[in-house]
């Protein structure tokens, strides 16, 4: 997965924002990437962009062999089926649906035939093979992000991006799920980039890219979160 | 605040335009309504003032204005001579007044709503406002003058021939002028003028008038030339002021109108009705959106009094706006309507537009108070979040209290029920006008009722909609399941619109089959003549010169004629007084007795009647007691009950021999011939023979047995089309209300479908995902519409037995009904499904 001199540019004449001036960034396979950086720097700016949910301005994205920048809609569409996964911060589960029903609801709507080995794996590696008949309403805020995240890898995509995954979650489910997101990377050999704002979050990534009015400012293997804290502070 | 409140219209226009329709719709059907009865009835006061222009009182007939086969008594032209006598009296003239039919340039006899075509003798000056447009007044009985709005329409010219049905055969008359009322633009009914001579040849009044005008003399009030001609009359006739008699004439057009004006008002009020529940749908939604809106307007230190007045002048607000605006559009309905009526050939007249007071105040009145009480409760529910709801997250499912809150229109709506099911069958009342009563109160309690339970029904409803295409895990079809029945009480309310007018459509189409079947049977039980002879629209009278050519045609053994007129017996006012020929009625007519037998009717003599069954039940009536016969001008008979029949299709009321008919009432004009031919008689070429003899009274008819059955069912079928016009309007409103519902709801949802965008859902199924959810929706509503039509039609019908109206579910209609349901639920759900097709990924997501 990889982003080339992505530029965004919001509107047009003196109004315009450019979101992102030149962006080039790679998310190799089975890693796990934190994008940071203060309110505004581009990070989900770029996420969207790497993600196919938005077209940047001048700049390519590849997904393997796949130029995102060149496909219409419906293609977009089939490649966020089946290629891409998604963890949103508000978890995003359908409140009619059971844990189980959440989980395979992208294949359903793909109608694609569904693993249910690979279900069971998933629901067991996010502990939440007893929850599976529950309804949103009846679950915590941790464990509808680990249906979430069971949600995203269910297709077994190449790449998950999750949007400040623990941004609505107290610290100990914060905790659990970050550490599931690390063992997805490193026992369901996943391809993993987060938006956070939170350090202990982005210490848990194998790199940390720091994002600053639309610029890549840093980039950085496994820090610890006092390091990722001082780096922040740089940035302000 | 009520600069917030107006923001926030404008700032939710589109919504606002929705919500205001279905209240624009409704009172545009009230004023349409209004504006239509009122530009009749001023083209009517119009013409009639101007008729009575020059005369101070006015002489004429008692006569019960309501009903159409009303026959006033003439008075003698001597009467004229003593009133001229007078002191007060300056002047005064007869005048003839009778019913005719103009033959258009297509061959057929105009027909003209709210009055029908007047032929009056030529009334000379200082009388009538008359104009003459063009030519001069008829002078012998070959010439006519016509009126203006008919001499244009059907390009009739002077000089030319015009046919002319009058008390006669038709007869074609020269046009020596062509008139109006005074200087009015064209209004009022289609009317010819005779000389006075010509008039009374042509109605048979040798020595008679039907009207005499008076003007005052110098000084005299018209009060004082009241008592002075009152001792004059006979106690048949009265005299009135002109003015008061304009005002009865005008009753007269009120009343022939009345059901038409009844009717249209009646599917305003639906309309209303339906629309209320948009509103209520609207607001609620809209209110629940806003909660933060709310929460933080009271953490500002807004009182809960303030946040229901904001709520409420929005309501208020748009009420108006919509009001004013449905104003506008009424008068452009009753444009419609007229043009309606005029493209299926009935005269109207034409004078300008009438906005009275009334309508205006009608119009915004309902409009205004409808929206602010559908608007309370949701204004209500607002004042109830708590301030502290402006720090938390927006859509907090208050999940423990979902159930009960289903609950709770359940109870208040099972108790409705049962009590109405108890006043609709326990209503052992004795007549069928009192069961009926009680039946219309019990459906409508049921109605409420079953509003109320709906919620409750929604989820397993569309659970067992939803099965077949759910089996083999297939999730779309769920997900709009699930989205259907996710707020239960507002889906309810979204096909509560569509289950009343389609309930509405299938209790009238019941009914009307019911009416239809029963009609049908009393027709092929009681006729056994060959032909009946009536009027093309079966209840206009006919002339009586139409029996003689029954009787001349070859192969006729028996004929027998009928005459009707307004009535009283005993107890019972408004009923139909029926001459019969005891000698030939046998031969074509089979009386369903409940009390008598063919001896009854062929001894029957003057002094004597026989009494229907639902009369005699009314005036509480039994064989072998003495009452009274009133007629409409006041004469009294004794009369004894000698015999019981039922007849609802073509003998209500009750029978009299002709010979004391034509005594007591002044009926000239019959209600029908029956025929009998003879045995080895050619049915077909009698059949023909007698339409031949006919040709000369165009509008009059010799029906067979089976044509006279079919043209019953076809009369209740053409007003089973009216009623579907107007319900389509009301359904119109309701289908609205699932567009608005639907449109509020994918709002509430976008962060929802952006999320099933993201995870790979195409537009297409989004799209998909709504259409089902529509049709879920109005699937439901004409499910629960039908069961409750077949259940109101059940009772009702239940209530009329004794009237021969049967029970018996449409099935084609049923079928056809919940297909129109289904695809105008797919129909609805375009607009909002298309939205949210469109919506932007991104924007979505991130959308609070």
């Amino acid at each position: 997965m990889a982003g080339r001199r992505l530029e965004k540019r919001y509107g047009d004449g003196p109004a315009a924002v450019d979101a992102l001036r030149g962006v080039t960034i790679e998310l190799p396979r089975h890693s796990f990437t934190a994008i940071m950086g203060p309110s505004g720097s581009g990070k989900s700016t770029l996420m969207h962009l790497l993600a196919g949910l938005d077209r940047p301005t001048t700049g390519e994205v590849w997904l393997g062999s796949t130029k995102l920048s060149g496909l219409g809609d419906s293609d977009l569409t089939r490649l966020r089926r089946t290629r891409v996964g998604f963890v949103f911060q508000t978890f995003n589960l359908l409140p009619m649906l059971t844990a189980e029903e959440n989980v395979v609801l992208p294949l359903r709507i793909a109608g694609t035939e569904i693993d249910a080995g690979w279900l069971e794996r998933l629901l067991v590696a996010f502990n939440i093979e007893d929850r599976r008949h529950h309804r949103p309403s009846e679950m915590s805020g941790g464990e509808q992000q680990r249906v979430a995240l069971a949600r995203a890898l269910m297709s077994r995509p190449e790449v998950i991006f999750a949007d400040e995954p623990t941004g609505n979650l107290d610290s100990r489910a914060s905790e659990i799920v970050l550490t599931m997101l690390r063992d997805a990377v490193d026992k369901l050999h996943q391809t993993i980039a987060i938006v956070t704002h939170d350090p202990l979050a982005a210490a848990h990534a194998d790199r940390i890219v720091f994002l600053a009015d639309g610029r890549i400012v840093r980039q950085d293997s496994s820090l610890t979160a006092a390091q990722v804290l001082d780096a922040l502070k740089a940035l302000y | 605040m009520l600069g917030l409140t107006l923001r926030n219209i404008v700032m939710r226009r589109e919504r606002a335009a929705l919500t205001a329709l279905a209240v624009f719709l409704g009172v545009s059907m009230i004023c349409g309504t209004f504006v239509f009865t009122d530009t009749i009835r001023a083209a009517f006061r119009e013409q009639f003032t101007n008729a009575a222009r020059g005369a101070v009182v006015v002489v004429s007939s008692r006569q019960d204005v309501s009903s159409a086969i009303s026959a006033p008594a003439p008075m003698p032209t001597s009467l004229i001579r003593r009133i001229r006598a007078l002191p007060g009296a300056a002047a005064a003239q007869g005048q003839m007044q009778g019913v005719a039919t103009i033959v258009g340039r297509n061959g057929k006899p105009i027909k003209s709503l709210g009055s029908q075509t007047f032929a009056i003798s030529y009334l000379p000056p200082p009388f009538s406002g008359l104009t003459f447009v063009a030519g001069r007044r008829p002078r012998n009985s070959g010439e006519v003058a016509i009126d203006e709005a008919t001499a244009v329409r059907e390009h009739y010219r002077l000089g030319d021939l015009v046919p002319i049905v009058t008390g006669q055969p038709e007869r074609k008359f020269r046009i020596t002028g062509v008139v109006r009322y005074g200087n009015a633009s064209l209004g009022g009914g289609p009317f010819v003028v005779f000389d006075l001579g010509t008039a009374r040849g042509l109605y048979g009044k040798e020595g008679e008038v039907d009207l005499i005008y008076v003007a005052a003399a110098r000084g005299t009030t018209a009060g004082t030339l009241i008592r002075e001609i009152r001792p004059l009359l006979s106690p048949q006739l009265v005299v009135r002021t002109a003015g008061a008699q304009v005002n009865t004439d005008l009753q007269r057009i009120s009343s022939q109108l009345s059901l038409v004006t009844g009717g249209l008002l009646a599917f305003g009020f639906i309309a209303v009705l339906i629309g209320a529940l948009v509103i209520f749908n609207t607001f609620s939604i809209t209110v629940t959106q806003r909660a933060q809106e709310f929460a933080l307007l009271r953490a500002l230190g807004a009182t809960r009094l303030q946040v229901l007045g904001a709520v409420v002048a929005e309501a208020a607000v748009l009420g108006l706006l919509a009001s004013l605006v449905g104003l506008a559009g009424g008068v452009g309905a009753a444009v419609v309507i007229r043009a309606l009526f005029s493209a299926t050939g009935h005269s109207l007249p034409s004078a300008g537009i009438v906005l009275a007071g009334r309508t205006v105040l009608v119009g915004l009145a309902v409009g205004v108070l409808v929206t602010v009480a559908a608007g309370l409760l949701p204004a209500w529910r607002a004042t109830r979040v708590a301030p502290l709801e402006a720090l938390r997250a927006a859509g907090i499912p208050r999940r423990a209290r979902a159930g009960w809150r289903l609950l709770t229109p359940i109870v208040p709506a099972s108790l409705l029920g049962i009590g109405g099911a108890a006043v609709a069958f326990a209503a052992g009342g004795s007549t069928t006008s009192g069961r009926l009563t009680a039946s219309a109160i019990g459906a409508v309690m049921m109605v409420l009722a079953i509003v109320g339970i709906v919620p409750a029904i929604v989820g397993p409803l569309s659970r067992i909609l939803g099965w077949p295409f759910e089996r083999g895990g297939r999730i779309l079809p769920r997900l709009a399941r699930e989205n259907a029945a996710r707020n239960p009480a507002r889906t309810a309310i979204s096909a509560s619109g569509l289950m009343i007018g389609l309930a509405l459509v299938l209790f009238v189409t019941v009914y009307a089959n019911g009416l239809r079947t029963s009609t049908r049977q009393i027709i092929a039980r009681t006729v056994i003549g060959d032909f009946t002879i009536e009027s093309q629209d079966g209840s206009s009278p006919i002339p009586a010169a139409s029996a003689r050519v029954a009787a001349q045609t070859p192969g006729v053994i028996a004929v027998s004629a009928m005459k009707t007129a307004p009535a009283r017996i005993g107890g019972a006012g408004g009923v139909t007084a029926v001459g019969i020929d005891p000698t030939t009625i046998s031969d074509v007519y089979r009386f369903d007795w409940i009390n008598g037998s063919a001896a009854t009717v062929a001894n029957l003599t003057p002094g004597e009647a026989l009494v229907e069954r639902a009369t005699a039940r009314a005036a509480d009536l039994h064989v072998g007691e003495r009452t009274t016969v009133t007629t409409e001008t006041g004469a009294r008979a004794a009369v004894t009950v000698a015999g019981i029949y039922s007849d609802q299709a073509l003998l209500r009321g009750f029978a009299l021999p002709l010979t004391q008919f034509n005594m007591l009432f002044h009926q000239q004009q019959l209600a029908a011939v029956f025929v009998k031919l003879g045995p080895g008689a050619d049915r077909v070429a009698a059949g023909s023979a007698l339409n031949d003899g006919l040709r000369q009274f165009p509008g009059i008819v010799a029906r067979s047995q089976l044509q006279l059955r079919n043209e019953a069912g076809n009369r209740v079928h053409s007003i089973l089309l009216l009623f579907y016009a107007l319900l389509a309007i009301s359904m119109l409103i309701a289908l609205l209300g699932i567009v608005n519902t639907l449109t509020l709801s994918i709002y509430e949802r976008t962060r929802e479908l952006g999320m099933l965008r993201a995870v790979g859902m195409t537009p297409e199924q989004v799209r998909g995902l709504i259409r089902s959810e529509s049709a879920i929706t109005a699937t439901i509503g004409t499910i629960i519409g039908i069961a409750v039509g077949l259940g109101l039609a059940w009772i009702v019908t239940r209530a009329l037995t004794e009237q021969g109206i049967v029970f018996s579910v449409p099935w084609l209609q049923v079928a056809v009904l919940l297909v129109l349901g289904m695809i105008a639920g797919v129909l609805a759900a375009l607009p909002p499904a298309a939205r949210a097709a469109r919506l932007d990924v991104l924007a979505a997501i991130a959308h609070e």
